[in-house]
């Protein structure tokens, strides 16, 4: 049909038809592009964003391998700060927990991994902070709050290792028979575990009388 | 001009232009149906694939590091394609998710970190600083650009950082180093008392009815494992050699030729008195020596003199003779000294570590005074052992080809090359022919699928010119041994089995007296026991192993300050044990340093633990598919 037109009808064809679609297709331009460019720009802010908490990270890690610990702290916190969703900022609590443990600031130690246990960003680092949460209380008599820590695990995380947490903790308050089972669970689970195990289930014996 | 197109485009050139250009696009992406992938993948994790070739690059490598590390104990079975693929593959398979989780927790490594470690590598420094030009040249040299090589530093950079940010913060609580030290290092005191199976051993007490029941009971103990006769020709450059053939002229020419070789083995027959001699006697001894001299100069018979006064205890006896030596046996000075001496000429004293020697050469064979009939022994037989080489690599190619040939027999080939077969008697897997020392022998009598089936075998190389053809003349599978073939054996075992239970019987007698009142010191004073008392820790040596874990069994908790058990030992004797004191590891007592280490095992080991539980957990929420068949 429009090959029948001439040229002053085609062109009046185009500028009706732009009229009518013209707003929606500039915005529907604009919108890809602002998308296109906004994802373009996401991504390397993400990269950006990564890198810098690497490197922080990285400097952090170095400063507490050279002995120079007031550093390491200041940069670990700054970390926290202003990374607070970036898995290096769990990294360096971790860190900071280990410094400050070495230390003997057990209080500083149980913060720091309680701040990984509420920022983490994934599920398994926030396991592996209350993994240590728990041996940080257990080491401080605080039956209780370990066992809370071990309740909140994932319930397949580390089972052999929180079956042991669990009978110690048994063991501590006087049930033995619950800490023989404990043990006895951490052993034949298919997860490895220390050697001690082996040895504490021993002492305790079967609980017969010989 | 497109009208002018159309127009040309209708002949047959234009289809047949077509045709061919349409041939790629129908065939393209066929081999996705045939199902011809040269490099299909044996994991997927996640959706990103592992493939066949990266595993085979992997085991390879694996299995290299390994060849390097154990050097000659490596052996290629060990890490068999079907028990290490299955481990690698498991390895890449994390290595896989921990880079997919990185990802995913935006780990980066940036561009001035991966710059500074690179600038850093001491193997690219050159007087202290980094040099571009060495760093090109050295990653050229490794076959990598420019690009790819920092690609790999980031990602080895990447995953370092990830592992030690898991490990490397790790806690190693207190309460934790102490539980093991006062587990690890604790101490106990015990007796033991041994009731020996020997003192009821009766064989005459089993009945026939005993003995066939103690066999079905232990049949395992009277397997015959798989065995065969074996059949074997041997061929060595070493017996070939009286069949090589000499003449006159042959022999002479080998010694012109060989002259340099056969002279360096000059021989000479030395006799030799030792004075032995100390830092503080030197001189003294030295004068003996001179003087023996004197008297040997004087006309005083060597041989006698020797037997008087040498001190070297292997010789003098034989009046200091030693025998035929050549170069390279002796201590420097003496040997020196023998090599310039002229036959008969006394040479010394000649001091030594030992002391000071008189020497007298008797006799010269070999070397360059020799002259072709004085060496002739000697040419033949090394012209004898050249020659048996040659022919030992000639009668090496007819060997194989014969047993190829006749496949069923080694007779024809034994015939033809003029060699014996030998025939065993039964031999297993784990028996050493002498005459066959080589462990590939029986490794392949015993494995090798045609030789199983009574063929011959290929060649087998046992050593640098020795080699063999085996078959099997008679198999047998492993069995259980007939009754009557062991029924001595089995008298005995039985008798054996029965002597233990009664000691055992016996034992646990008195162990429930032990558990009463009465100490094992007591019983023991009534019994005639020794019992003598040792405090010892986990891993001491000096108690019986069986009675050291049944001391160390008795629970701790609750110890009522005397306990005690009873075990049976290997040898199927009863020990009855007694624990006294039981003292836990003493975690004060143990020095800063020691705790240290305490604690930096148990750290690695909870570290361990942790990364091993991290990975089970990505595991177990990834997405993973093992293709491996």
């Amino acid at each position: 049909m429009t090959s029948y037109m001439n040229e002053d009808e085609q062109l009046e064809a185009v500028k009706k038809w732009w009229k009518e679609n013209g707003t929606s297709i500039v915005i529907g331009v604009v919108l890809g592009l602002a998308v296109l460019f906004g994802w373009q720009g996401w991504k390397s802010y993400r990269v950006a964003e990564g890198q810098a908490a690497s490197n922080l990270y990285f400097s952090m890690q170095n400063q507490g391998a050279s002995g120079d610990v007031d550093a390491a702290l200041i940069t670990g916190k700054r970390l926290l700060g202003e990374h607070t969703g970036s898995v290096y900022a769990s990294f360096a609590a971790l860190k900071l927990a280990q410094l400050a443990y070495a230390r003997g600031d057990k209080a500083s130690a149980v913060e720091n991994l309680g701040w990984v246990v509420a920022n983490a960003p994934d599920r398994v680092i926030a396991d592996l902070a209350r993994v240590r949460l728990a041996r940080a209380y257990l080491d401080q008599g605080q039956w209780d709050l370990a066992s809370a820590q071990l309740d909140a695990l994932e319930k397949s995380f580390m089972p052999g290792s929180v079956a042991e947490m669990r009978g110690d903790i048994a063991q501590a308050r006087g049930d033995l028979e619950a800490a023989r089972r404990a043990y006895a669970e951490a052993l034949a689970s298919p997860d490895e575990v220390l050697g001690t195990v082996r040895l504490k289930l021993q002492a305790l014996g079967t609980g017969e009388p010989s | 001009m497109l009208q002018a197109i159309r127009d040309k485009a209708q002949g047959w050139i234009a289809w047949a232009i077509v045709i061919l250009i349409s041939i790629p696009f129908a065939l393209f992406g066929i081999q996705e149906y045939l199902g011809v992938d040269s490099n299909p993948p044996v994991a997927m994790v996640n959706g990103d694939e592992i493939t066949t070739e990266q595993l085979e690059q992997r085991v390879r490598d694996v299995r290299e590091n390994m060849r390097r590390a154990l050097g000659d104990a490596f052996t290629p079975d060990l890490f068999e394609d079907t028990l290490i693929k299955p481990q690698v593959l498991q390895q890449m398979v994390d290595e896989t998710l921990l880079r997919q989780e990185a990802e995913n927790w935006n780990m980066r490594i940036s561009d001035e970190y991966v710059a500074a470690y690179i600038r850093a590598l001491p193997n690219l420094q050159n007087g202290g600083r980094f040099d571009p030009g060495l760093y090109e040249a050295t990653v050229r040299s490794q076959g990598f650009s420019k690009a790819g090589f920092e690609a790999l530093v980031r990602s080895d950079l990447g995953s370092r950082q990830q592992e030690d940010a898991l490990k490397q913060t790790v806690l190693a609580p207190e309460s934790y180093v102490d539980a093991q030290i006062r587990l690890a290092a604790e101490k106990r005191t015990l007796r033991f008392a041994r009731i020996p199976a020997a003192d009821y051993l009766d064989p005459s007490k089993v009945s026939e009815t005993e003995a066939k029941s103690h066999y079905v009971e232990h049949a395992r103990d009277y397997i015959q494992p798989e065995r065969a006769k074996l059949a074997y020709v041997r061929l060595a450059a070493k017996d070939l050699m009286n069949q090589v053939e000499v003449d006159e002229a042959d022999l002479r020419e080998y010694f012109d030729v060989h002259r340099a070789e056969l002279l360096a083995n000059q021989e000479r027959r030395v006799r030799h008195i030792l004075i032995e001699s100390g830092p503080d006697d030197d001189q003294e001894k030295r004068a003996v020596a001179e003087d023996i001299l004197l008297q040997l100069r004087n006309g005083r018979d060597f041989a006698e003199m020797a037997v008087q006064y040498s001190n070297d205890p292997g010789s003098a006896e034989d009046g200091g003779d030693l025998g035929w030596v050549n170069r390279g046996v002796m201590v420097e000075p003496f040997e020196d000294a023998v090599f310039a001496a002229a036959k008969d000429e006394l040479v010394g004293p000649v001091k030594t570590e030992y002391g000071y020697h008189i020497i007298l050469v008797t006799d010269i064979r070999g070397g360059e005074e020799a002259s072709f009939e004085q060496v002739r022994g000697q040419v033949d037989k090394a012209y004898r052992r050249a020659q048996a080489e040659e022919l030992y690599y000639d009668y090496l190619e007819r060997l194989a080809d014969l047993s190829y040939e006749t496949p069923d027999s080694l007779v024809p080939t034994a015939e033809a090359l003029g060699l014996q077969v030998v025939e065993t008697d039964w031999v297993t897997r784990s028996d050493r022919i002498p005459q066959l020392d080589s462990p590939k022998v029986m490794n392949l009598v015993f494995t090798d699928e045609a030789v199983r089936q009574g063929n011959n075998s290929d060649v087998i190389e046992l050593g640098v010119t020795e080699a063999a053809v085996v078959r099997i003349r008679e198999y047998q599978e492993e069995s259980v041994q007939p009754f009557e073939d062991v029924r001595e054996q089995v008298l005995q075992d039985a008798a054996q089995a029965l002597a233990s239970q009664k000691a055992r019987i016996e034992g646990e007698n008195h162990l429930s007296t032990l558990k009463g009142e009465k100490t094992l010191t007591e019983l023991s004073a009534t019994q005639g026991w020794e019992a003598p008392e040792y405090t010892v820790s986990r891993d001491a040596r000096d108690v019986p192993a069986e009675i050291l874990e049944a001391a160390f069994l008795i629970p701790s908790e609750g110890f009522p300050g005397r306990a005690a058990s009873g075990v049976v030992s290997a040898e199927g004797d009863y020990f009855l044990v007694e624990v006294t004191a039981i003292e836990p590891g003493d975690p004060s007592s143990m020095d800063a340093g020691a705790r240290q280490q305490m604690t930096a095992s148990v750290s690695d080991a909870i570290a361990e633990l942790e990364f091993r539980g991290v990975l089970q957990a990505l595991r177990a929420r990834a997405d993973i598919e093992i293709l491996l068949d």
